[in-house]
């Protein structure tokens, strides 16, 4: 229960089925709950910024994070430090950020005509920066989602190449390739954007 | 001229710096207990199982999906999250042949019926319904006696998500007298307040009241102080921001409109007290609204209409609470043609970001006491139907 609804109802009427108030016993570990939303306080706005840089879209960001954050509180009894939560959700996010672009990938080919009249909230978030930074962003949405992590990991976040490997699941080695061909294939298609 | 690295930073702080300090939106975590397991590391056989666990995880996840695509459940009903973040349970007002409206708590993915609640003599049916953010708690107007000018109590209807009992208890909030009429409940955001739009029997005005779900205090209170009495349109939906201030409500404010209101602002004129939102002329939103609880835009079913009325096709979308410009389509039909005895259907719930919806797309008629034609999660451009009852007249998640 995230508020209180009613503590102060009087409980009087049993109409229903006679349940009492033992019958909702507290909602449980209130340490992981109020962990895991301090973690969130603290670094939503990042990553969510991180979320959007990877799909432009607001929302789509949102939802991500948001369930990277659930997943952390269903495993909290997994963590064996809880001081690598940070490093948890931020891979949760990274994942979360891959399957949602495959799904708008499918969304994309599978749309209707009919159903295209949106404009999307990533058109809202791309026009408020500018026309240099839109032909980047629109290369950087159109490198295969591995080498957009890569570079967004190593320019935006400033990562260092080992940490890079551990939030992808790969050896710095791939890192350093995947990085590399990223940086060329953008080179390229930041020459076709108009 | 910058390196191509320089411009990948530049250009990603851009648009990370388009989300702007403390806009996060609240977090929502399972109401459940999060699971207790021992710490300790996990043995290393048991890596050996985790191809295999992948395999079992991929056929629950399209078995799951395929029987949910039947509206035959096949998703868990017990304690934890569903796809999307959508709520476990609902509760739906039911309406008997004989005429009372009972109220029923739902699982939302397969249907089934957890309880039907009757009001508690000498009330006699429930009239309105509204969901707390919790997902397990609901909020219901009772009103009676039969035969005698009718009150109306409020309730709180739990349910428990570890056995799925349910338990109705009055709310500490004074009787609303005769005369006025429960038109909408809303609760907010953080579960402590309770709006409650009223719509007067006689030569009153409307009025929206927020009361303190905790101890039943009025705390506010606005009215309508212009037009003729009796006459005034009265409040339909209602639905509150995440933070906590903005209550939207239906009002058909010119025509094809809906209104914000600002809780903390002083005063008591309820349309001075609101931002209007007008929106597009083809398609009737009024009655069909929710506001995500991001607030930036209203989710919405609508149907379309051309200049003479004719429905053709309905939409589930977002809309910009700003300008009521349609700014997102989840999905669209279209009936070329028109098709003459459908209705609006509505929103019940959205995702914080808006991106997924419960929503009823249509009626099967035109006027308001029409049957909803079904129920169904609109994801994507997807829309995933969910088992409906077509006695249910009005449902809250």
């Amino acid at each position: 229960m995230r508020g209180p609804v009613a503590p102060g109802s009087t409980g009087a009427d049993s109409a229903v089925s006679g349940h009492t108030d033992a019958e909702y016993p507290d909602p449980g570990p209130q340490d992981a709950r109020q962990a895991v939303s301090a973690l969130y306080e603290a670094h939503a706005v990042g990553l969510i910024r991180l979320a959007i840089v990877m799909l432009g879209d607001r929302p789509a960001a949102e939802d991500v994070v948001q369930e990277a954050f659930c997943g952390l509180y269903r495993r909290w009894g997994q963590l064996d430090d809880p001081g690598k939560a940070l490093g948890y959700v931020r891979s949760a996010v990274l994942n979360g950020c891959r399957s949602a672009l495959r799904r708008l990938s499918r969304e994309a080919r599978s749309a209707q005509p009919d159903e295209s009249l949106e404009t999307s909230e990533s058109a809202e978030a791309l026009a408020l920066v500018n026309a240099e930074h839109r032909a980047v962003l629109g290369a950087l949405r159109r490198l295969p989602a591995r080498q957009r992590e890569a570079l967004v990991l190593r320019f935006y976040l400033d990562l260092p190449e080992p940490e890079i490997a551990r939030s992808m699941g790969v050896s710095p080695g791939t890192v350093k390739s995947t990085t590399s061909r990223a940086l060329a294939a953008l080179g390229r298609l930041v020459q076709e954007v108009p | 001229m910058n390196t191509l690295e320089d411009r990948v930073r530049t250009a990603t702080q851009a648009i990370a710096g388009t989300v702007a300090p403390g806009s996060a939106p609240p977090l929502r975590l399972p109401a459940g207990p999060a699971p207790r397991r021992a710490p300790g590391r996990i043995r290393r056989w048991a890596h050996w199982l985790t191809p295999a666990a992948a395999a079992l995880a991929v056929t629950a996840v399209v078995l799951g999906t395929l029987a949910l695509q039947r509206g035959q459940g096949g998703l868990p009903d017990s304690p934890g999250p569903l796809p999307g973040g959508l709520p476990r349970y609902y509760a739906a007002l039911v309406q008997e042949p004989s005429g009372p409206w009972w109220a029923q708590v739902r699982t939302t993915v397969t249907g089934k019926v957890l309880a039907t609640v009757r009001p508690p003599l000498p009330y006699t049916r429930f009239s309105e319904v509204a969901a707390t953010p919790d997902d397990h708690t609901f909020v219901l107007a009772g009103i009676g006696p039969q035969g005698q000018p009718s009150v109306t109590q409020l309730y709180a209807l739990r349910v428990n998500p570890a056995t799925g009992g349910v338990r109705l208890s009055r709310l500490p909030i004074p009787l609303i007298p005769e005369r006025w009429r429960v038109n909408a409940l809303a609760v907010s955001p953080d579960g402590t307040r309770l709006a409650v739009a009223l719509e007067p029997g006689g030569a009153q005005r409307p009025r929206l009241q927020l009361y303190s779900m905790t101890s039943g205090a009025r705390l506010r209170e606005w009215g309508v102080n212009t037009g003729r009495p009796g006459a005034a349109p009265v409040v339909g939906f209602m639905s509150w921001a995440a933070d906590g201030r903005t209550l939207e409500y239906s009002y058909p404010v010119r025509g094809n409109g809906a209104a914000l209101l600002d809780v903390t602002r002083p005063g008591t004129n309820l349309l001075g007290n609101s931002t209007i939102v007008q929106f597009p002329k083809w398609a009737d939103l009024t009655y069909n609204l929710t506001m995500t609880a991001g607030g930036r835009l209203i989710a919405s079913a609508a149907y379309i209409t051309r200049g003479n009325g004719t429905v053709t096709g309905w939409l589930a979308g977002e809309f910009s609470a700003r300008t009521g410009k349609a700014v997102h389509v989840f999905y669209r039909r279209s009936f070329p043609g028109g098709h003459p005895s459908f209705g609006p259907g509505t929103v019940w719930w959205a995702s914080p970001s808006g991106r997924v919806l419960i929503a009823s797309p249509a009626r099967h008629g035109l006027g308001p006491d029409q049957a909803y034609t079904g129920l169904g999660v609109f994801t994507g451009h997807r829309y995933i139907p969910l088992p409906w009852n077509g006695r249910i007249a009005e449902a809250a998640w």
